[in-house]
């Protein structure tokens, strides 16, 4: 396998490759050559499928760089003096669209899910655009001009992103807004033992008001008490919270109010109403009251 | 319904994808499962829609491990709009309407509507 110069990446992913997924691959090789032809192209570059490249000059793909295949074209279009880098070892899935009318650089390393669309130029203003080292980019987001993602920073499904996302973070939304991605993690870490059971804190109506101050500041526009109906009503089958704004939540309460919230209990499905939010202060640990 | 662009529809290995009786699904459209992706009948699946019952890699942590599946399910008469997005752990109740490019990764209830994108 080494011989044909299987990457790390695939070894891992598929260790026991069985004779037509090698053809496979070697074809690959094949073919990005002939669909990166007249682009400035890495060794062992692969490609699975069709790329739509009218325009070759000022294409850039790094060593190792991964095209998949799909029903979709993934498709590169650079203007006349315009730039497109790919970085090394990067892995495009397949319907991704570059458009570049200057200058769109994504760095090495990066994961780019299907039909993520990254475009320097929106009709009107045009300014370049640089992913990082290692970015994960999901199903569907899409990297508006003069867009800046930090290192290994990771953005949600449908994601609209539009200036800046700090590296290690977490992008997600329309605008695309960001948390530290070490905020998302699941589990937190240790809770102390007996941290639940006895020790209530803060008073429930003192948690109520936080966090509908926090809803009618950030999320309701200050119209909280008459769109949420009952304590009991779901927020996020409503629409009025998505998962991100969950996680905004729970780390705007932590920090006020001091306590370690349990993550995997306040990620369930049902913990989205506000009874549920109060009892996660009052009641921070992994069992609730 | 492929009229313009393929539907993909990949099972994994150990993967399985259900769809029951008169399931419509839209041009452009992409299934994969890695446990279970189960249709219910009737059901329709608009355009360019992606349903994955897996994220295939992890945030935080080494990005080549796969997270643990959950399962999704789309309840009959279940209607999912044009470019919308069934992440692990979407269940869509019987009727319940997901409207265009909404990402879902929780359970719908029976005959509840989503709102799609936010409108311009």
């Amino acid at each position: 396998m080494r011989l044909l110069g299987v990457t790390a990446l695939t070894q891992r992913a598929a260790p026991r490759l069985r004779l037509p997924e090698i053809a496979s691959i070697a074809a690959s090789f094949a073919r990005a050559r002939f669909e990166l032809r007249g682009t400035r192209r890495g060794p062992r570059v692969r490609c699975f499928g069709a790329l739509d490249i009218p325009q070759r000059d000022g294409i850039e793909v790094g060593e190792k760089a991964v095209f998949l295949g799909g029903p979709i074209p993934t498709s590169l279009r650079c203007a006349p003096g315009a730039e497109i880098v790919v970085g090394e070892r990067t892995v495009c899935n397949y319907g991704v669209a570059v458009t570049a009318s200057s200058s769109v650089r994504i760095g090495s390393e990066c994961m780019i899910a299907s039909f993520v669309h990254v475009r320097d130029s929106d009709g009107r203003r045009t300014s370049p655009v640089v992913i990082g080292n290692g970015v994960w980019i999901a199903h569907g987001a899409v990297i508006e001009p003069g867009s800046v993602v930090g290192d290994g920073a990771v953005v949600a499904t449908m994601a609209v992103v539009s200036g800046t996302v700090p590296p290690r973070s977490l992008a997600a939304g329309n605008p695309a807004r960001w948390i530290p991605l070490e905020a998302t993690a699941l589990p937190t870490g240790p809770v102390l033992p007996d941290a639940d059971a006895a020790r209530v804190p803060h008073s429930p109506e003192e948690a109520r008001a936080a966090i509908m101050e926090w809803l009618d500041d950030t999320r309701l526009f200050g119209e909280a008490e008459r769109l949420i109906t009952s304590d009991t009503m779901p927020l996020r089958e409503s629409g009025l919270l998505d998962s991100l704004g969950t996680v905004e939540l729970l780390r705007m309460l932590e920090k006020r109010f001091g306590v370690e919230i349990d993550r995997e209990r306040a990620m369930r499905p049902e913990a989205q109403s506000l009874k549920v939010f109060v009892e996660l202060v009052t009641h921070p640990g992994p069992r609730g009251p | 319904m492929a009229t313009r662009s393929p539907i993909e529809l990949r099972a994994h290995e150990g993967g399985e994808i259900v769809l029951e009786d008169g399931v419509v699904i839209e041009d452009g459209t992409s299934i994969e499962a890695t446990s279970v992706v189960r249709i219910g009948a009737r059901a329709r699946i608009g355009p360019f829609c992606k349903i994955i019952d897996n994220h295939f890699h992890l945030p935080v942590g080494h990005r080549l491990d796969r997270p643990e599946s959950v399962p999704v399910t789309v309840g009959p008469d279940a209607i999912v709009g044009p470019h919308a997005v069934l992440l692990p752990g979407a269940e869509m109740g019987a009727g319940s309407l997901l409207g265009p490019a909404a990402v879902l990764s929780f359970k719908l209830p029976a005959g509840a509507t989503f709102p799609g994108a936010i409108h311009a």
